[in-house]
């Protein structure tokens, strides 16, 4: 039995990784909004009108070292757990109103390799079914050393 | 070798036509296109051909244009030479004009049947072409190939040559259909089965063009933004249409269906 992959215990620390390029200066966050975590968004924030939305897998911004730069720079955000948060109807609802009546213009959802991340790509799903309006949306699956696995349209 | 580049691939070809041989060896088929006024350059790039067999192609190019120079093969780094030819994906508004093309591919190939029909009969069947006519005006252009030129088109470098070779591929198209009309009107058999007949060989090589070359080509520039802009507006251009249209020209490619079920 190898146990869930999930929370299969993995230590990155002795694996050998050198930064390229400049790492001095301070960078500005690319966060336009507050709040992210999914219970607490109001789809009727200006923040979501007509935005492109990331809706992001709890884990994935520490796993990926640029996510700030390359996903969240220019976007609005969603947080959430598929695996430990409760009352997920209310995400599906949720997604619904942001598309229908914030109008969003696309949803990528970003959510880590392991198996039980999968339910937040399905909760999204859900919510494009639900909505009367049809938006393009995105699967974007990082790997737990932060890479780019697949980026793809769902 | 940039000058060569430089140059539009039915010039190249012309110069040097087994440079055309080179291009199909790697699925590139410039000879069909009736326009052909890409540049070499374009041409190469555009077709997205895994790493290693673009430095391939473009050494046998190099030699071909110039035998006596020492060519060398291009080095690529692991991952470039490892790469592998994709599948095909396309973004959500370029998959809904593929699955027009569907459509539209299966009445340009009933095209066959009816100018059988045509050529058998004493009298034309008026309303049977009438309606494919139908069909190529009000679904072909004006349902989908107006997203192209007003919407999709917007996206792109409309001054690239590819872009130039689509529209004129619609103009040429239109061109047809106007003279084929005119025959119809006029009960001139052999202007209606010549003009449907280029009609049929133009559309089914602009329809390939587009879905394996100039729509991945587009979609590989396209932000995610961009592509949800699109999405919205290929959906707004549809509700102006409104449902009737696709509607009645999808219910005739059923009767088509039934016409010449084999």
């Amino acid at each position: 039995m190898q146990g869930c992959p999930g929370s299969k215990t993995m230590d990155f620390s002795k694996e050998g990784k050198e930064t390229t390029g400049d790492e001095t200066g301070i960078r500005q966050s690319e966060l336009r909004q507050w709040p992210i975590q999914m219970h607490l968004i109001g789809p009727q924030a200006p923040y979501f009108e007509k935005a492109d939305v990331l809706l992001v897998a709890d884990c994935v911004p520490f796993a990926m070292a640029d996510f700030h730069k390359d996903y969240l720079k220019g976007n609005s955000i969603a947080i959430a757990c598929p695996k430990l948060d409760s009352a997920q109807e209310v995400y599906v609802d949720k997604i619904a109103a942001l598309i229908d009546e914030a109008r969003i213009n696309t949803l990528s959802v970003m959510i880590m390799q392991v198996p039980c991340c999968g339910g937040l790509l399905n909760i999204a799903q859900e919510g494009l079914a639900k909505a009367e309006r049809k938006i393009p949306v995105k699967n974007v699956v990082v790997s737990l050393q932060g890479e780019v696995l697949s980026e793809d349209w769902a | 070798m940039q000058d060569f580049m430089n140059m539009s691939v039915k010039e190249v070809i012309e110069r040097h036509p087994r440079i055309n041989e080179l291009l199909e060896e790697y699925e590139i088929a410039c000879a069909p296109c009736q326009v052909a006024t890409c540049l070499l350059n374009d041409v190469v790039t555009i077709h997205n051909l895994p790493k290693k067999d673009e430095a391939m192609l473009m050494f046998k190019i190099e030699k071909e244009l110039y035998p006596d120079r020492n060519v060398q093969l291009k080095e690529l780094t692991e991952d470039e030479a490892g790469e592998e030819k994709e599948e095909i994906k396309y973004s959500p508004p370029m998959q809904q004009l593929v699955d027009e093309h569907v459509y539209i591919k299966q009445v340009v190939a009933y095209i066959s049947n009816v100018l059988e029909l045509v050529a058998q009969s004493e009298k034309i069947d008026k309303d049977l072409l009438t309606n494919v006519i139908r069909f190529i005006r009000e679904y072909a252009d004006k349902y989908h190939h107006a997203k192209e030129e007003d919407i999709l088109f917007d996206y792109t470098d409309k001054s690239m040559e590819i872009i130039n070779v689509i529209l004129e591929d619609h103009v040429t198209g239109r061109g047809h259909v106007k003279a084929a009309v005119e025959g119809i009107e006029t009960g001139n058999k052999e202007e209606i089965i010549s003009h449907l007949t280029a009609y049929q060989a133009l559309l089914t090589e602009h329809i390939r063009k587009e879905d394996e070359i100039l729509f991945p080509w587009i979609d590989r520039g396209l932000t995610t933004s961009q592509v949800g802009e699109l999405f919205e507006k290929f959906a707004e251009a549809n509700t102006d249409l409104g449902e009737e249209l696709p509607k009645r020209n999808l219910d005739f490619l059923e009767t088509l269906n039934e016409l010449f079920k084999k």
